[in-house]
């Protein structure tokens, strides 16, 4: 078990910041647990799979948005990047950085999953 | 219970609509939307009683610009205060948002308290707006009467003293309002504010003012006046105008300015040979123009204490032919024109002119949501006091309402976006049945807009039939839903299917009757042509004195004995038949001989019945030697049948 403290630190995020924001311990650690559930992720390389630029835009949008208000910042980085190589269609720099944006993903579930033990 | 104001969150994240929930959960009652369809069908469900959207823009199906796009189209805009919540923050972007129609913007990231605050100030100043609005138009309308009760007191009292009705001056400002309006209408040159109008056809009410100073004897005079008379009587234009300009404090007011020009000119004529001036043509003002002929006519129209009133007609006769007074050639085809309208308008109707509601554009008196509410509840009402069926399904967005009782029976949401994918419709209609209703949909046109079919419909897991009645909605040429009602006609139609059964069949064996089978049997041979078929009357041997040995409860149960053989040894295209008593019909096609299969049939239908021997005899006719007639038919096999039981019974005859 890790602090919530040092599980920003293991995504890069800013864990005042986001406390400031969303007011408490409780609230972050609850957000946190239901971000392990989001299928934003799943989506975007259901997309991925299925070539479809639309739904992977739309997927990392909303990954990127729910990133952004957790302050996990690896996440949100790398999400925004992909975001926007997909705005105006498909792209293929796009679906080969997925897989960098999988190993952030991993990195940032498995800090989540630490914290919670 | 505390009241809690209602907030729509429409965002597709669950994640998104779980953080903003528990920032706000406290304080507010949360609805929550994952697409803009669901958006709008939340809205149409809760109406102004939502009190703040927060809206996301990124979102499958409709996004937050379209849900936008969709409330500006259908009037809601502004009716319900919209915050949008977004990543995105291009300039450009959020300015085409507040363009429209949001309230406020928030950035993602976004800080829990400052979301808290914003939802809260924007609520409270969505209502206080609200409320002022409210206020001020009260009080606009309450002004607005008030002044315009003061006027028509004021020259009321005016006819009072003239001992004419108080019906003129309503009359003359009708009139005038209507030239006016007229003439901007015609006259590309003349151009009036509404407002102006208005202001003119007010200070028409002043016009005789001035006759309040004119001696009774004078004024009130029963015959012609003298010339010294008259002199006194012409001064009531220039006395009015003077009083008017003496009123304190008022001059300046443009109000003021109209009743002076009204009161002085309204007797000029266009000639020149008027009164008191002798202003010629466009000298004279508009307004005094315009009050000038409304009052000729007006008092041509109404009766007098020297003069009956002459039609509408007549009276515009009168002044275009100038035995009274001299107008604008502008004016007077105006007039002309208007016959008709002066004819509409009642002109005799005791109330007050109230403004015109034009005026008001600006505020709004009604709002388009709250309607909504009262027009559903109102549609509520009907609906279930009438048991309807009613349903409305409007194609941008998509979406589906229906009456609470249809809703309950197909054991759906009465408001469902997307009707075409929705699992619940789908199983209550079945996919074959969407189909065909959207197949009827698209046959419906502006010309021909309505149309009804029956389905089988599953409800409330019993199949049962309805009858839908569609009716196209047409807005500029182009659909934009349909409406119409579901009826449940299933009893009636089982109740016609039985009463046709009984109509058609014997209630004895279950055959059918001779009537019937007569009516198979003929549209068979027409539609089958000059195929070869066969006639067959059977009869069963000695069935009287088994009815009169056993009774007739075993007669009974011989002839449906004899009906269950019948149906076991015939095809089902044949056609069988109970003809009366103990005599049955068949009736078949055959390929070559009928021999053989006569043969069959005859060994086959033949057995015990408890103590009674089942034997038969047969007449058989056939289109070989009849022509395909059914009667011809059966008096050849009735002929054929008696010489079959002439010969012994138990045996058959062939006409081949």
């Amino acid at each position: 078990m890790i602090t919530l403290s040092e599980c920003y630190e293991k995504m890069e995020g800013n864990y005042l910041d986001v406390k400031t924001r969303l007011r408490s311990d409780r609230l972050i650690d609850k957000f946190l647990k239901k971000f392990l559930d989001d299928p934003s992720f799943s989506q975007f390389m259901q997309a991925i799979d299925e070539k479809n630029a639309k739904d992977a835009f739309m997927a990392l949008h909303t990954l990127k948005g729910i990133c952004q208000n957790l302050g996990m910042g690896a996440l949100y980085e790398s999400a925004n990047e992909l975001c926007e190589l997909f705005r105006l269609g498909w792209s293929d720099e796009g679906a080969s950085k997925s897989t960098t944006l999988g190993v952030v993903y991993e990195q940032t579930i498995n800090a989540i999953k630490e914290h919670f033990l | 219970m505390v009241y809690k104001p209602k907030i729509l969150i429409v965002d597709d994240s669950e994640m998104n609509r779980i953080i903003l929930s528990d920032i706000l959960e406290e304080q507010y009652d949360l609805i929550e939307a994952a697409s803009g369809l669901q958006a709008v069908a939340k809205i149409i469900e809760y109406g102004q009683n939502l009190s703040l959207i927060l809206l996301d823009y990124m979102m499958p199906e409709m996004d937050g610009f379209e849900l936008l796009s969709t409330m500006s189209d259908r009037g809601w805009k502004g009716e319900i205060p919209i915050i949008m919540i977004s990543a995105e923050t291009g300039s450009d972007f959020i300015n085409k948002a507040y363009d429209l129609g949001i309230e406020d913007f928030i950035t993602r990231p976004f800080d829990a308290r400052i979301v808290l605050h914003r939802v809260n100030n924007t609520i409270l100043l969505h209502s206080k707006q609200r409320h002022l609005e409210h206020l001020v138009a009260q009080q606009v309308k309450e002004k607005h009467h008030q002044s315009d009760m003061l006027i028509n007191i004021l020259s009321h009292i005016v006819e009072f003293r003239n001992e004419e009705s108080g019906r003129h001056i309503l009359n003359v400002r009708r009139i005038t309002k209507l030239l006016l309006k007229e003439l901007r209408k015609e006259d590309p040159n003349f151009t009036i504010s509404d407002e102006k109008i208005e202001l003119i056809a007010l200070a028409s009410s002043l016009h005789d003012v001035g006759k309040i100073s004119i001696d009774d004897k004078i004024l009130n005079k029963p015959g012609k006046l003298t010339e010294e008379e008259f002199e006194i009587m012409k001064q009531h234009t220039v006395k009015g105008a003077e009083m008017l300009r003496r009123v304190p404090n008022y001059q300046e007011e443009e109000l003021v300015q109209i009743a002076i020009e009204i009161a002085r000119w309204h007797h000029e004529r266009y000639d020149g040979n008027g009164y008191p001036d002798h202003l010629v043509g466009e000298q004279i003002p508009i307004a005094a123009q315009v009050v000038s002929l409304a009052d000729v006519y007006d008092a041509l129209t109404e009766e007098r204490v020297y003069k009956k009133a002459f039609s509408p007609k007549k009276a515009i006769h009168m002044i275009l032919n100038g035995e009274c007074g001299a107008f604008s050639p502008k004016l007077l085809s105006c007039l002309t024109r208007l016959q008709n309208d002066l004819k509409q308008i009642d002109l005799a109707k005791d109330t007050v002119d109230m403004l015109d509601p034009k005026q008001f554009t600006e505020i709004k008196f009604e709002r388009v949501l709250s309607n909504m509410v009262y027009e559903r509840e109102k549609y509520s009402f009907y609906t279930k006091r009438s048991q309807e069926m009613r349903f409305e399904y409007t194609l941008h967005p998509p979406i589906l309402t229906m009456s609470e009782l249809a809703a309950y029976k197909l054991n759906v949401n009465p408001v469902i976006p997307d009707p075409n994918t929705n699992p619940g419709l789908i199983k209550s209609f079945g996919t074959k049945n969407i189909q065909k209703i959207l197949a009827h949909m698209d046959q419906l046109s502006e010309q021909d807009p309505e149309c009804e079919f029956e389905l089988l419909v599953s409800v409330l897991g019993e199949k049962r039939w309805w009858n839908i009645i569609l009716h196209a909605n047409y807005n500029e040429r182009i659909c934009d839903g349909y409406f119409g009602l579901f009826v449940d006609i299933h009893d009636e139609k089982m109740q016609r299917s039985q009463l046709e059964h009984n109509a058609n069949y014997d209630n004895l064996t279950g055959l059918m009757n001779k009537a019937y089978a007569e009516q198979l049997i003929q549209e068979r041979m027409n539609k089958t042509g000059d195929g070869n078929f066969a006639f067959v009357i059977i009869d069963l041997d000695h069935f009287k004195w088994a009815n009169d040995r056993h009774g007739h409860l075993f007669g009974d149960e011989v002839l449906r004995y004899f009906a269950s053989l019948i149906k076991k040894n015939v095809r089902s295209s044949d056609i069988s038949a109970r003809m009366g008593g103990d005599e049955f019909i068949l009736f078949f096609q055959y390929p070559k001989r009928v021999e053989p299969i006569i043969k069959r049939l005859f060994c086959s239908l033949q057995g015990q019945y408890k103590q009674y021997p089942v034997q038969i005899s047969m007449g058989v006719a056939t289109t070989k030697t009849c022509a395909h007639n059914f009667d011809q038919l059966f008096m050849k096999a009735d002929e054929l049948l008696y010489e079959a039981k002439k010969s012994g019974r138990a045996n058959y005859k062939i006409s081949e």
